[in-house]
């Protein structure tokens, strides 16, 4: 076994060592937490009516890599996320986190000839489909629903950021569309109830914040306000 | 008649200084520790009030809601112009509701990040703009009440209030002090559960505008300072602060 883990160490490190000869300078590597908070819905074909109003939140953990090479960089990240839906009549479930994964892609040109300015414009798409689900709070007035449930989430965002440097720091902030397709089947011994849920808005506000104290490690804490909000924080290591 | 003078004297005192702070004592949320003080730790006291319109997302019911707060904050410099904040304190939540649902002390923390950086990249006496700064921040805060929390003798109900906010706007350094206006987007969420024979119910409350604007102020006097921060359109109140630079 430890000469097993010493190979698998040794492995990690031989990756590392080509990665920072091949792509010096342009390969990041690092992690991200995303807390999404109350995204709110409509359910449109569920199984009661008074369901109809939704709040869903989710919290995200993920590892991400990005490949830049001026002015354009592209990325890919997966994790894990869970997912808690809580509808009007009080049903919360609560679904285990399952594998999300995803790509990005930006562009950034400087405004101006001192490079201190930019605009970035940027596209993201993400993917999963949580369903290990447990019912957490029951309804006021109606009966649960009961069920099993799978949910595919799927959520794609377009945004452009106008950016600002001073040394080690940098601001932006910009508007994001967001297109979220929430598509939930409710599965019960005799039958399957398929329904969607529709954001309620879909156009926001971005705002980050990128600190790079060591010209190899960035973290970043960025807001969207576009439902309610979500909130991301990240830290990446430059080979 | 000596004390009619002295007292004359201190009440004049009195209230020069009222209006001298004014406008740094309309204020916060903020936990803004002194922005001047961005690049030295610094510690302040926080008293914060505000009111705003909520509605009981399950309900459908809408109305307002108190939040008091008082804290002890702490802020450490990471970088030229970032700092992170942490604070402690007491928060009281009084929603105006008949059904109660109201805690007049729960334990209360919070994080944040600021940024407070020169709008223009010029050296000082080539811009009209020296002066001014671009104020960023994000700032998150949670509290539970101490004790039980009813709304009658059998429903025991467990609250959490979060709230957390983003905010940008220019900010005037003087010699002596700045003033700065901003725009915020802050959300608060009251949720509670609550358990009813074999079940749990879960419910909460949450703001109904988050976007709003913010004056907010500054005066210093040599490593201490008293700041603040008048907060409209999304809640009408404000911070006070008290604070020392290290």
């Amino acid at each position: 076994m430890k000469s097993m883990n010493r190979v698998m160490v040794l492995a990690a490190g031989g990756l590392l060592l080509a990665a920072q000869a091949t792509w010096a300078g342009n390969l990041l590597v690092g992690v991200r937490v995303e807390d999404l908070k109350l995204l709110k819905c409509r359910q449109h074909g569920g199984v009661k009516p008074e369901y109809d109003e939704y709040r869903l939140s989710a919290l995200r953990y993920c590892l991400v890599g990005e490949w830049r090479r001026a002015p354009f960089s592209i990325g890919a990240l997966a994790g894990f996320a869970d997912l808690t839906t809580h509808s009007s009549e009080g049903e919360t479930v609560e679904f285990d986190p399952e594998l999300l994964w995803g790509f990005f892609v930006s562009g950034e040109w400087p405004l101006g000839g001192k490079g201190i300015t930019a605009l970035r414009l940027g596209a993201a798409y993400a993917h999963y489909e949580p369903e290990q689900e447990k019912v957490t709070a029951a309804p006021k007035h109606a009966l649960s629903t009961g069920g099993d449930l799978r949910i595919e989430w799927t959520e794609m965002k377009v945004w452009a950021e106008l950016v600002r440097r001073w040394s080690a720091v940098e601001l932006s902030v910009g508007p994001v569309w967001q297109d979220v397709t929430i598509d939930q089947d409710r599965t019960y011994p005799d039958r399957t109830i398929s329904s969607s849920f529709d954001p309620e808005d879909e156009v926001g506000l971005l705002s980050r914040l990128r600190w790079t104290p060591y010209p190899q490690i960035t973290a970043d804490v960025a807001v969207e306000a576009v439902h309610r909000s979500a909130l991301s924080l990240g830290i990446t290591y430059r080979f | 008649m000596k004390h009619a003078v002295i007292r004359r004297a201190c009440s004049v005192a009195a209230v020069r200084m009222f209006f001298a702070l004014t406008p740094a004592v309309w204020a916060i949320d903020a936990g803004i520790l002194g922005r001047a003080w961005q690049n030295h730790p610094a510690v302040s006291v926080r008293y914060t009030l505000e009111n705003r319109d909520v509605y009981e997302y399950d309900n459908r019911g809408s109305g307002e809601a108190d939040l008091e707060g008082r804290f002890l904050a702490v802020s450490v410099p990471v970088g030229h112009g970032i700092a992170l904040e942490g604070e402690v304190g007491q928060e009281s939540w009084d929603p105006h509701s008949k059904h109660g649902l109201d805690y007049d002390a729960g334990t209360a923390w919070g994080v944040g990040a600021t940024a407070l950086l020169p709008l223009t990249a010029r050296q000082p006496g080539q811009s009209v703009f020296q002066r001014i700064f671009l104020g960023w921040a994000v700032r998150y805060r949670r509290a539970e009440p101490d004790s039980d929390f009813r709304r009658d003798v059998r429903q025991k109900f467990d609250p959490e209030v979060e709230e957390w906010q983003v905010s940008c706007g220019l900010v005037s350094r003087y010699r002596a002090g700045s003033v700065g206006l901003g725009l915020r987007y802050s959300q608060v969420d009251l949720a509670y559960s609550h358990p009813e024979r074999d079940r749990k119910r879960e419910g909460g409350f949450e703001e109904d505008e988050p976007w709003g604007l913010f004056l907010e102020g500054e005066l210093r006097a040599g490593q201490a300072f008293v700041c603040g921060e008048f907060r409209f359109l999304d809640v009408s109140g404000g911070t006070v602060a008290l604070g020392w630079r290290f």
